[in-house]
C-alpha cells in the first residue's frame, strides 16, 4: 500500500483535479490535502477492495 | 410508563399548576446561570422564548389545547434555521449569511405542538467531526466530567439534555452525530430512518446521509418529541410520503414479541470494557441469546467515509473556493481532498451501499432489533491522543466512529440508550431496526429503561 500510494504523482493530481473542478489548491495548503489524500486511500481501502456482484446497482437510483 | 421531565412540564402547564411563562424564565435563567460550565448553547432566543410562551399561557387561558408539549423548552443544533437568526452551522463562514426567513420545519412541528424554543446549541463547524471543540465558539465540556468531550457534532445538544438546561434538543447525524454525543453524555437520542423526519430548513451535510433527530432524558420524552416531529413534506425531497406513525402508545408493549439479537464479529472487536459491559448490560435485560454477523461492516464503514467526503466537499464546494482560510483547520483539508477523490470511488461506495442494505433487510427478515456498541469508549480527554483497548494503542479520533459509521450507509432507524453504572462514565448502547421500525427501538429502550439499568443520570 505504502508503495502504491508512493508511486502517485501527487503534486500533479491535486493540481490537475483542482483545475478541473475550478478549485486550485493554494500553495500554504498543497501538503496538508496530499496527506489527506494520502490517508483517504488507507480509509477507503476496505471498499476498494470489497468484491460486489457484478450488476449492482448504484444507490440511490433516480426515480422520475 | 413514566413521563420525563418534558412531559412533565407539559402536564403541570396543561393542567395550570404551572405557566408556560414561568417554566420558561426558570429555563433561561438556568441557561444564563450554568452554560458557562459546558458551553452548550451559542445563541439564546430570550425574547422569542417569552412570547411563545404567553402565547401558550393564553391559549390555555382561553381555553384551547396548545398541544402535548405545551410549554417544553427546547434548544436545536446550530444548523437548524431560526427564523431571524443566522445558521452557522458552527462555521466563521456562515455567521456572516442572511438570517434565516422561518423555522425549520422540525422546528415548526415541535412549536405546533407546544414546544418553545430557548436557542441554538454548539456542533462541529459543518458537522464534521465528534469532538465539538469548536474553533469559533469554543469546545463543549461534558457535563459528566468537564475535561472530557461532550461528543459531536451534536455535542452542544447533548451537552444540553443531560446538564439539565432543557429537557430536549435536536440534533443530526450524519455519520453517528447524534449517537456518539448521546453516549457519552448519558442521555437518549434517536437517528430515525433515513427519510423519516423532514431536514426542510436545515443545514446540509452529507444529503445522502443526513437525518435530524431528537434527544431526551427519558424514552417518553424522545417519543413524544419524534411524534411531534413526523409528517411528509413536499420541501424535502428525500422525506417520505408515510402517514404519521406514533410510538408514544406502544412504549408499555415493552419487547414482547420482538425478536432481538447482538452484533457481534466487527462490532464485537475492539471494544472497552465499559462499552462490553453497556451491551452485555442490555443482553442480560433482554434475555438475548443469539449473536448475529454483520457483513460487510468494514467496508461500510470506509463507504460511508468515501460517500462523507465527496458529497460534504460538493455542499462546501463554494466557502472551499471563496473563504479556504476560514475553514476549521481540522476539517479544511479533508474537504479539500473529498473535493479532489475518483468519482469512481464514489459510485462504488453507492454500489456497496446497495449491497449493504440488501444484507440487513435479509438479516432484519429474521429480527427485529439488533443490539450493538455506540462507541469502543466512553468519553475521551481532550488532552488524550491515543487509547490503550486490549493491549493495543489506537488513534482515538478515528475510533470514535467504528461502530456508528459503519451503519451510517443502511439509513435505518437506531435509537441510543444509556447505560447507569454507579461511578463510571455513561456509555450507550445501540438499538438497531429495519427501516420505518422506529416502533420496535423504542419499545426495546422503552425495556431497558424500565429495568432500572439504562437511564439518564440526575446531575
Amino acid at each position: 500500500m505504502t508503495n502504491e500510494i508512493d508511486s502517485i504523482d501527487w503534486d500533479g493530481y491535486v493540481e490537475m483535479m483542482g483545475a478541473m473542478i475550478g478549485l486550485p489548491i493554494a500553495a500554504p495548503h498543497r501538503e496538508a490535502t496530499v496527506a489527506q489524500l494520502k490517508l483517504n486511500v488507507v480509509i477507503a481501502k476496505p471498499l476498494l477492495a470489497f468484491e460486489i456482484p457484478e450488476g449492482t446497482n448504484p444507490a440511490p437510483v433516480f426515480k422520475p | 410508563m413514566s413521563g420525563g421531565p418534558a412531559l412533565a412540564i407539559a402536564s403541570q402547564v396543561l393542567a395550570g399548576r404551572r405557566t408556560a411563562r414561568a417554566v420558561i424564565e426558570e429555563t433561561l435563567a438556568g441557561v444564563a446561570d450554568r452554560n458557562g460550565s459546558i458551553n452548550a448553547f451559542t445563541h439564546v432566543t430570550a425574547e422569542r422564548a417569552q412570547r411563545g410562551a404567553a402565547e401558550i399561557d393564553a391559549a390555555i387561558g382561553a381555553g384551547r389545547n396548545p398541544g402535548p408539549l405545551a410549554g417544553v423548552p427546547f434548544a436545536v443544533k446550530d444548523l437548524f434555521d431560526i427564523a431571524g437568526v443566522s445558521t452557522r452551522a458552527g462555521s466563521k463562514i456562515h455567521a456572516a449569511r442572511a438570517p434565516a426567513r422561518r423555522d425549520a420545519m422540525a422546528i415548526r412541528r415541535l412549536t405546533a405542538a407546544g414546544a418553545v424554543l430557548v436557542g441554538a446549541l454548539n456542533m462541529e463547524e459543518y458537522a464534521y467531526g465528534f469532538y465539538t471543540d469548536n474553533p469559533h465558539h469554543g469546545r463543549t465540556l461534558n457535563p459528566h466530567d468537564p475535561k472530557r468531550t461532550a461528543g459531536g457534532s451534536s455535542g452542544g445538544s447533548a451537552a444540553a439534555v443531560a446538564a439539565g438546561l432543557v429537557p430536549l434538543a435536536l440534533g443530526s447525524d450524519t455519520n453517528g452525530s447524534i449517537r456518539v454525543p448521546s453516549s457519552f453524555c448519558g442521555i437518549f437520542g434517536l437517528k430515525p430512518s433515513y427519510g423519516r423526519l423532514s431536514r426542510a430548513g436545515t443545514l446540509l451535510f452529507v444529503s445522502s446521509l443526513d437525518h435530524v433527530g431528537p434527544m431526551a432524558r427519558s424514552v417518553a420524552d424522545l417519543a413524544a418529541t419524534y411524534d411531534a416531529m413526523q409528517g411528509p413534506d413536499p420541501d424535502d425531497p428525500v422525506c417520505a410520503q408515510r402517514e404519521v406513525e406514533p410510538v408514544s402508545d406502544l412504549l408499555a408493549k415493552g419487547r414482547e414479541g420482538l425478536r432481538i439479537a447482538v452484533a457481534g464479529g466487527y462490532f464485537a472487536e475492539i471494544v472497552s470494557g465499559e462499552s462490553r459491559a453497556a451491551v452485555d448490560a442490555a443482553v442480560a435485560c433482554l434475555g438475548v441469546s443469539h449473536t448475529v454477523d454483520i457483513a460487510g461492516a468494514e467496508a461500510a464503514r470506509a463507504a460511508a467515509y468515501v460517500i462523507t467526503s465527496v458529497e460534504a466537499a460538493r455542499e462546501r464546494l463554494v466557502e472551499l473556493r471563496d473563504r479556504i482560510d476560514d475553514f476549521d483547520p481540522n476539517t479544511r483539508y479533508r474537504f479539500l481532498a473529498g473535493a479532489l477523490l475518483p468519482a469512481d470511488w464514489y459510485v462504488k461506495a453507492q454500489q456497496f451501499r446497495r449491497w449493504y442494505c440488501q444484507q440487513l433487510a435479509g438479516l432484519f427478515q429474521h429480527w427485529d432489533v439488533i443490539l450493538a456498541p455506540v462507541a469502543p469508549i466512553p468519553a475521551p480527554d481532550f488532552a488524550d491522543v491515543t487509547v490503550n483497548i486490549d493491549g493495543t494503542d489506537h488513534a482515538l479520533r478515528p475510533l470514535l466512529g467504528r461502530f456508528v459509521q459503519a451503519l451510517a450507509p443502511a439509513g435505518l432507524p437506531i435509537l441510543v440508550a444509556p447505560h447507569l453504572k454507579q461511578g463510571a462514565l455513561p456509555t450507550g448502547v445501540q438499538i438497531i431496526a429495519a427501516p420505518f421500525r422506529e416502533d420496535a427501538v423504542f419499545r426495546v429502550a422503552a425495556a431497558l429503561e424500565s429495568s432500572g439499568s439504562f437511564g439518564s443520570a440526575q446531575l
